[in-house]
């Protein structure tokens, strides 16, 4: 009952942060309701019993890739609205196809994906280590060792992507 | 479990109360006599030209970057250290790759000059 | 209502407390501090020996008016100085000052001493002193000043390329301690090598201390690395258009984080509580000890090392700094594996 509750509340903040992060006109304003938006997700994943991601949540989301956004909005400084933005309607066709397509989507995991929650949570029973970050960990470099590879190659596309994007003459 | 993290929630209610309250309070008892010059902001007596909100320096916006692939390498770590002892050899070879990998396109950065502020 | 509870909300508050006057001790003993590294004889009026003089900053500062530029973003630059203060408290949270106690009986059972003993403490310290930039960037941005503008993103970059070591040495101690939890790692620091060195992890990490020190001076926005108030380029930087209350708070919030810093480097690499000499239950005393140590280590830099130039600081933060952890991190991790912890 209590952890309903918990969840509803979360859930309604995190909900009207995100309308908020839309609607604000200022893009300040709306880079901030990120950051609470992504707060209360974290606080979501406590609830869920998983403190590791929630902590990467704070780290990564709210504590380094919106600063970065911080950085591009004041950086690029809208004072008047983009042309594209006049016509209100241009985008809603586009816009609307894809968000059908993403609730399509939504629905379908929601459908198929029920069943194989459970095996998941049996195998994390099974692990070595106790402690929501230790199994983190087993699962990470034991069972997906290519993957966590393959991040690091991400990575590094990414650091190469950024450098040449934001150096002309190098 | 969760319960451990109540008193966290509790400390942040308590420290933005606490900043709230004293800035609405000494905003009661301070003198407030407003005229044009002090709405100016500071810049050595000399009257503003243009508006702070200029555009600056592309560096700020790749040093962010780098920030942010480094810190999701740096996420990485955590796991890894506080499970080490039962990865062993295994654990630091694997680490060693990843690392290896990522140090490829730090050289990169240094040597395109990424790294440099001048 | 059971004893635990009622405990733990005196200790919350007990912690609270402290910490707001730390921010005031450590005005007065900074002050007294240069006064006497630089031959003065610094604050003297106030009460014996000049100890009042915090609280008479404060009360001029009450009644100072309260300006804000004209053209500023009223609601960010309102909530600047919340944030940084907010995240300045909420660190504290997770470090636990003392071995378990049950206050001389009064409880049944021991309690931490510690506001919230979470098994992800250093977890939950890195990600909130990620958010602390929040507060700098905002004050410099809403204020509309040029010299707030510089500061807010010149002390941003710095604690966000600092920011990396900080974590890459914490990760360290982490191979070293075995666990997340702040209490275990002091636990794991008790006891003597050949019956007279401490068992501190600074003897096993003393690259990772030094690190780890480096990045939380930069974190903190301290002399040699205060770009964010270099005065002479900056006027104050991201604080250059607060005043009265709203300029406090920033001032309030950087001495908080100092203690925080040194609080965590206390139970990471000095021990915590654990020392001789005193039982086990009187352990506070040794971690206030050593804390006030770090503290003057802090003042003393301050007021001995010239600023570096800000090119200066970031390339040493990217070239040198950030490798040296990364190396710090691997040959730890080889030396748990060779001589096995």
């Amino acid at each position: 009952m209590g952890e309903a509750i918990a969840f509803y509340t979360l859930a309604a903040f995190i909900l009207g942060f995100a309308v908020l992060v839309i609607t604000t006109k200022d893009t300040v304003h709306s880079v901030l309701f990120l950051v609470l938006d992504f707060l209360f997700v974290a606080a979501l994943y406590v609830m869920l019993n998983a403190p590791f991601l929630a902590a990467i949540q704070v780290l990564v989301y709210a504590g380094g890739i919106v600063v970065l956004y911080l950085f591009v909005v004041m950086l690029v400084n809208l004072k008047r609205l983009p042309e594209a933005f006049q016509d209100p309607n241009r985008h809603g066709r586009i816009g609307l196809i894809l968000s059908v397509a993403v609730l399509l989507e939504l629905a379908a995991i929601a459908a198929l994906g029920v069943g194989s929650v459970a095996p998941v949570r049996t195998a994390a029973r099974a692990l070595p280590v106790t402690g929501n970050t230790e199994q983190v960990g087993w699962m990470l470099y034991t069972s997906y060792l290519i993957p966590f590879e393959i991040a690091s190659m991400l990575l590094l596309v990414a650091m190469i992507g950024a450098i040449v994007l934001a150096k002309r003459e190098l | 479990m969760i319960s451990a993290y109540i008193p966290i929630a509790i400390f942040v209610v308590v420290a933005t109360g606490f900043a709230i309250f004293t800035l609405v309070f000494t905003s009661l008892i301070h003198p407030e006599k407003y005229n044009k010059v002090k709405l100016e902001p500071y810049e050595c007596g000399i009257e503003p030209a243009t508006d702070a909100r200029d555009r600056y320096s592309i560096r700020y916006y790749l040093i962010a970057m780098l920030f942010v692939i480094f810190d999701v390498e740096t996420v990485f770590m955590f796991p890894w250290a506080v499970i080490f002892d039962q990865l062993l050899l295994f654990g630091l070879i694997e680490m060693m790759v990843f690392i290896f990998i990522l140090v490829v396109g730090y050289y990169y950065a240094w040597q395109k000059g990424a790294l440099e502020w001048v | 209502m059971t004893p635990l509870l009622v405990a733990q909300i005196g200790l919350t508050l007990f912690v609270f407390l402290m910490l707001l006057q730390s921010a005031a001790v450590m005005v007065y003993f900074e002050r007294k501090l240069a006064a006497f590294l630089q031959q003065r004889v610094g604050p003297t009026l106030v009460g014996p020996r000049g100890v009042l003089q915090p609280l008479a900053d404060i009360i001029k500062l009450m009644f100072k008016e309260e300006l804000r530029p004209g053209a500023a973003d009223p609601l960010l630059f309102a909530l600047a100085p919340i944030i940084s203060a907010t995240a300045a408290f909420a660190a504290f949270a997770v470090v636990p000052f003392g071995a378990d106690t049950t206050f001389f009986g009064l409880l049944d059972q021991p309690m931490r001493l510690q506001v919230a003993d979470v098994n992800v403490a250093i977890l939950v310290i890195f990600a909130i002193s990620s958010m602390s930039v929040y507060g700098i960037v905002l004050a410099g941005w809403s204020s509309n000043s040029k010299y707030s503008l510089l500061g807010g993103l010149r002390s941003s970059a710095q604690m966000i390329s600092y920011e990396l070591s900080y974590g890459l040495s914490l990760a360290a101690v982490l191979l070293i301690g075995n666990s997340l939890s702040l209490t275990e790692i002091v636990g794991a620091q008790s006891g003597t090598w050949f019956g007279f060195i401490p068992r501190w992890f600074v003897f096993l990490q003393p690259i990772g201390f030094v690190v780890y020190m480096i990045a939380g001076v930069a974190e903190t926005n301290r002399a040699p690395f205060d770009f964010p108030e270099a005065e002479q380029e900056l006027v104050a930087g991201y604080h250059t258009e607060y005043s009265s209350m709203t300029f406090a708070m920033f001032f309030m919030a950087e001495y908080i984080n100092m203690v925080t810093v040194s609080a965590v480097a206390t139970d990471l690499f000095l021990g915590g509580w654990h020392g001789p000499f005193l039982p086990e239950s009187l352990g506070w005393i040794w971690f206030l000890v050593k804390v006030a140590a770090l503290l003057f280590f802090y003042v003393w830099m301050r007021w001995t090392l010239p600023r570096y130039r800000y090119d200066q600081l970031m390339r040493f933060g990217w070239k040198i700094l950030l490798p040296v952890a990364v190396l710090n991190l691997l040959v730890t991790a080889a030396g748990v594996l060779y001589f096995g912890l």
